[in-house]
């Protein structure tokens, strides 16, 4: 296979517009599949440079946003980790590789420095309270968490490689939402969640209750056993459909997640619920409980009781 | 990494983080919540409003910052009667110690979601939320 190899500079003087990178340029330009290296030397100082690389690379081999953002952090933790660990806070250099094979991304750092045994890295207990957990040592974790395969190879003499690979282009990895409806009256739906409630989905959540909303239902129940996750976006969404429901002005979402309202009122929320959940997980529960939001939506164990409830 | 530090009220303080928190930065995010929380800061209010990067450095600046307030909370629930007696009249008791962050945007808050940490330090849409909510 033929590659076109570039020592990617930024602002190189090909006479690319100003916008393109001059790798983007020479993909355009050979249509080859593409390699891109930089060298990387110093410290710490050199993390914002390497994300900026990666991130680029990652867009222009064809990744989604959440690729290039997973091999920005991804890479991010690594080259600290070498930073720190490897290179013990002194200057070195990292030699950086990125490239696509098939469907992979491949993120490549070459270095030389402290070996260590990655075997013997423990796998961070995160279902500890959060006091009880030590401080730090997620770089690891999150590598593997972000990545499909992370391999090292230590040489003393001919230097170590850590190899960081990611199919690109899944859909489903994050931020992964199913909804289902039933309708067992006119005026009632029940929307079943599947997957997570977060800041990438949340308001699709708030459209599909907007939409049922607009077809005469009056009351919703959120059944969320295969729920796993709700982040706090998740319970802004709740917030919207609750105040929708009971015929509030729904917060602006046009804006985003900066603007989002207050969750405040919704603790005072009065009279008889127009919204509940079923069967949340502990982990959603605990989410719910934190930020006050039991009274807003009741709980109710199964779909009947919860429909005997709205009733 | 730039910080801003606003003290609204004796025991109440707002730090605006604008920038990135990685690896080279994190440490300075630790001390200046460190120090406000030796000059006796009680609520502490992270706003990453302007915050676009957190890397798991970042996470451990935070870890850090909840286990000291949850570390002064309980010294001071120890603390003989007579001691409790001389803070409450120097009216250094009463405020509930919290740490909150406001306004993560979707990829720090995504980072706080890898490390299940959103379900121990509330998060805030707005600084007069987190208010609110932390006046009790």
């Amino acid at each position: 296979m033929s590659e076109v190899n570039l020592h990617f500079q930024r602002g190189a003087s090909d006479g690319s517009s100003a916008d393109e990178t001059p790798l983007a340029a020479a993909k355009r330009i050979t249509g080859l599949p593409l390699r891109a290296k930089r060298t990387f030397s110093g410290s710490l100082e050199q993390l914002p440079e390497i994300r900026v690389f990666v991130g680029e690379t990652a867009h222009t081999l064809g990744g989604n946003e959440d690729d290039a953002f997973a091999c920005e952090l991804a890479c991010d933790e690594a080259a600290a980790n070498i930073f720190n660990h490897a290179f013990e806070r002194q200057h070195g250099a990292i030699e950086l590789h990125v490239w696509k094979q098939d469907n992979r991304l491949v993120m490549q750092l070459h270095y030389h420095g402290k070996s260590f045994d990655p075997s013997r890295i423990p796998e961070p207990d995160l279902k500890a309270p959060l006091e009880e957990r030590p401080t730090g040592g997620l770089g690891l974790y999150f590598m593997r968490q972000l990545m499909d395969q992370v391999t090292f190879e230590f040489d003393a003499v001919n230097g170590n490689v850590l190899t960081m690979r990611r199919i690109l282009n899944i859909p489903e990895r994050y931020g992964f939402m199913q909804l289902s409806v039933e309708r067992p009256a006119d005026d009632t739906a029940v929307i079943h969640i599947q997957g997570s409630v977060d800041g990438s989905n949340f308001k699709q959540l708030i459209d599909e209750a907007t939409t049922l909303h607009g077809e005469g239902v009056k009351r919703i129940a959120l059944e969320v056993s295969a729920c796993e996750y709700m982040s706090s976006s998740g319970l802004v969404a709740l917030n919207a459909i609750s105040k929708m429901l009971r015929g509030e002005r729904p917060p602006e979402t046009e804006n985003g997640w900066a603007v989002l309202k207050t969750l405040d009122d919704a603790r005072m929320a009065v009279g008889k619920p127009q919204l509940v959940l079923v069967n949340p997980t502990p982990r959603v529960d605990r989410v719910l409980d934190l930020a006050g939001l039991k009274n807003l939506v009741p709980i109710y164990p199964d779909v009947p009781s919860a429909l005997t409830a709205l009733a | 990494m730039k910080l801003k530090t606003e003290t609204p009220s004796r025991h109440i303080s707002i730090l605006r983080v604008q920038g990135d928190v990685d690896g080279e930065t994190y440490g300075q995010l630790l001390v200046e919540a460190e120090q406000l929380l030796a000059r006796g800061t009680r609520v502490l209010l992270l706003d990453l409003t302007d915050c676009a990067y957190m890397s798991s450095a970042g996470l451990m600046a935070l870890t850090s910052i909840f286990k000291q307030l949850r570390e002064r909370a309980r010294s001071e629930e120890s603390a003989s009667w007579a001691t409790k007696n001389t803070l409450a009249r120097a009216g250094e008791l009463g405020t509930p110690r919290q740490f909150a962050l406001v306004n993560p945007c979707p990829s720090v808050e995504r980072v706080l979601e890898l490390a299940a940490m959103t379900s121990y330090i509330p998060i805030y849409r707005a600084v007069s939320d987190a208010l609110a909510a932390t006046a009790g």
